[in-house]
């Protein structure tokens, strides 16, 4: 609905963010209808919003980052980059720390 | 019924059965013109049910190429372990021949990626065919034989996809290759050990996540056949926590210099921009290319970059895995990406592991298609309830125009809907009909040739182009075409696809106008050059003009 009627969608998330202003996914929704209008500013203002009720939201800050690139805010966008990608990468030797945790040995080959 | 009715009832059935008969249809005519080996690849066989390993899973890719300039594509199918790959040579389109024996091309163990390139300028063209193990050029001795030549990758990496590339604009081809993660059979765990062992409760083999990373490689061109590993020094090797296959390359932001697109699997995919002095930054995360639209990241396997949407900039199509729908990354400009695939009709397909994938423009009509290969990982999908499944079909998408896409998978022919475990896939007019053909690595299966039973009635041209300041191979040469007042794109690029080569040579559609009114080609080296009025229908040589 969001992509093909996009005033009603809208309407609809702003409806669920009076009953619950804590819904970051409806932040999250309002914020990618007003970047795909070119509303940079209002898309930026939900993003923040979800990001701060949901600081490792992958959905929330990765959307803020695009905001912030497409409003020629390129310090925040990499700096929102940087959060995300914190969270993206797992460790290096994460299996073998897993391994450590289970007190297993490598498999027989 | 009135003598009006019956005109209109005919008049139905004529529009109805002709647009049948226009619909193109790809055949699989591999048989027929001489693919019937099959490349090994691990499990199931009949003395392996399932695959064990990982090295199983990533599969070979497939090249077109034309390795004695008589015009003509050849083919190199690469093969896993307990096979050997093989050079087939085109005999004027009519017959593919194995010429592997008579050229002294010869690879054993796990071959994984091809890509080709001209790489001391001497006209012929050469390639490198990545290992897990060790990666090898084979220079192309004035189409006679091919002599290996050993590339400094270091010992044991798991090498995947490759591209030439004249990232420093010296005029002499460089080399980026993928490694994927760090694999042996000594510590790499047996299907079941640990819970990364696991597809929907069923012990499968293991990996990649909770297999250690490794990095990506470089090597300079040093002349002379010598390569220098400059992977740190260029910033190539600086991320390190990324499952690395395909590789793709194209000057995505516009700024003369070519960039590297890498698709991870299970992590967030790569864009090396170039910085003009011999570096690269990874910006994947921040101009929009890594992740899906939701900030997930995806498992991609194949990229291909083209102009979707007409706008004269380089989108990127990523195939991944199932679960999950292919990704098309919509260039804005300047190298900024958007996830634009639910919007261009391009989300509907999540039951298929893809793999091989290009643009191309199957109907000539101007406007740049889709094709995507697939398979899926784990033979045991065959045991679980639902519509994944081991063997999978092709997928084919006709671009609509400005980039919305329809799925013309079922109305397309048998060559799309034969169910196979599918990896790498070429794209190129092996016959020099106007129609591109896609040659397909299946697994433990002969390929696939998917031809046009029938070339589309519209019109086409085929340029070669051929540096001479610039690499021998023109890659890195943008070319655009202007027909029927539209204008296309498209760059001339090694490797792409997923692990797999290309036909060099570019086509473009040109719909009804029986020629491109204006093509304009700029060379690496900087040099712009104008054609106007060129008739279509034929291949063309394009030569970099000797002034500068």
């Amino acid at each position: 609905m969001a992509r093909q009627n996009p005033n009603a969608a809208r309407e609809r998330f702003q409806r669920a963010l009076t009953l619950d202003p804590s819904l970051a996914e409806a932040l999250i929704a309002l914020g990618k209808l007003d970047a795909a209008s070119g509303r940079h500013a209002d898309a930026i203002g939900h993003l923040e919003r979800a990001v701060k009720l949901r600081p490792n939201s992958e959905p929330a800050l990765y959307n803020l980052m695009l905001a912030y690139r497409n409003a020629g805010r390129a310090a925040d966008a990499r700096a929102a980059s940087d959060r995300l990608q914190k969270l993206q990468q797992p460790p290096q030797g994460e299996f073998t720390e897993f391994l450590k945790k289970l007190g297993e040995k490598t498999p027989p080959q | 019924m009135t003598r009006a009715a019956l005109l209109l009832l005919v008049a139905a059935a004529f529009l109805l059965f002709g647009a049948a008969a226009l619909q193109p249809s790809f055949e699989n005519a591999a048989a027929r013109y001489g693919f019937t080996h099959s490349f090994p690849n691990g499990g199931p066989t009949e003395s392996q049910p399932t695959k064990k390993y990982i090295i199983e899973t990533t599969g070979s890719g497939v090249g077109w190429i034309d390795y004695d300039n008589d015009g003509y594509l050849d083919a190199v199918l690469l093969s896993g372990d307990g096979g050997t790959s093989r050079l087939y040579h085109n005999e004027t389109g009519r017959k593919l021949r194995d010429v592997s024996a008579e050229t002294g091309f010869f690879t054993s163990g796990w071959a994984q990626g091809i890509c080709a390139g001209d790489t001391d300028n001497d006209g012929f063209t050469d390639f490198v065919v990545t290992h897990w193990g060790s990666s090898t050029l084979f220079h192309n001795q004035a189409s006679r034989r091919f002599r290996r030549i050993e590339l400094p990758t270091g010992p044991n990496r798991y090498n995947t996809g490759c591209a030439f590339i004249d990232y420093d604009r010296d005029g002499d081809l460089d080399l980026v290759i993928s490694n994927y993660l760090r694999f042996d059979y000594s510590s790499v765990p047996l299907p079941g050990a640990n819970p990364y062992c696991f597809y929907r409760n069923l012990a499968v083999n293991c990996g990649p996540r909770g297999l250690d990373f490794d990095r990506n490689i470089l090597l300079r061109n040093d002349g002379g056949l010598k390569f220098t590993d400059v992977s740190a020094a260029s910033g190539i090797a600086g991320p390190n926590r990324n499952y690395a296959l395909g590789v793709l390359t194209g000057d995505f932001d516009g700024d003369g210099w070519t960039d590297i697109f890498i698709a991870c699997d299970q992590t967030p995919s790569l864009l090396y921009i170039n910085q003009r002095h011999g570096t690269f930054v990874e910006e994947g995360l921040l101009r929009g290319a890594a992740l899906d639209e939701h900030g997930k990241a995806l498992s991609g396997m194949g990229a291909a970059a083209g102009d979707a949407d007409g706008d004269g900039w380089l989108d990127i199509f990523r195939t991944n895995f199932s679960d999950e729908y292919s990704t098309l990354y919509r260039n804005r400009g300047n190298g900024e990406f958007e996830d634009a695939t639910v919007a261009a009709g391009l989300s509907a397909n999540t039951h298929y592991v893809g793999w091989g994938t290009g643009f191309l423009d199957f109907d000539n009509d101007g406007w740049k298609d889709l094709l995507l290969v697939n398979g899926h990982v784990f033979p045991e999908a065959d045991r679980l309830p639902g519509p994944v499944r081991f063997r999978q079909r092709s997928i084919l998408y006709r671009n609509i125009g400005k980039g919305r896409f329809a799925d013309v998978s079922s109305a397309t022919g048998p060559g799309i809907a034969e169910p196979r475990v599918a990896r790498g896939a070429a794209f190129g007019d092996f016959d020099n009909d106007g129609a591109v053909d896609i040659l397909v690595n299946n697994q433990n299966e002969p390929p696939s040739l998917l031809r046009l039973q029938k070339p589309a009635p519209s019109n086409w041209i085929i340029l070669k182009l051929e540096g001479r300041h610039s690499n021998r191979s023109a890659l890195g040469a943008k070319v655009s075409v202007t027909a029927n007042g539209r204008t296309q794109i498209d760059e001339v690029r090694s490797g792409g696809s997923y692990l797999s080569q290309n036909d060099l040579r570019l086509h473009f559609g040109l719909g009804s106008s029986p020629q491109a009114e204006r093509i304009e080609v700029l060379w690496p080296s900087g040099k712009k050059q104008l054609l106007l009025g060129v008739r279509g229908g034929r291949v063309l040589l394009v030569a970099e003009p000797d002034d500068r």
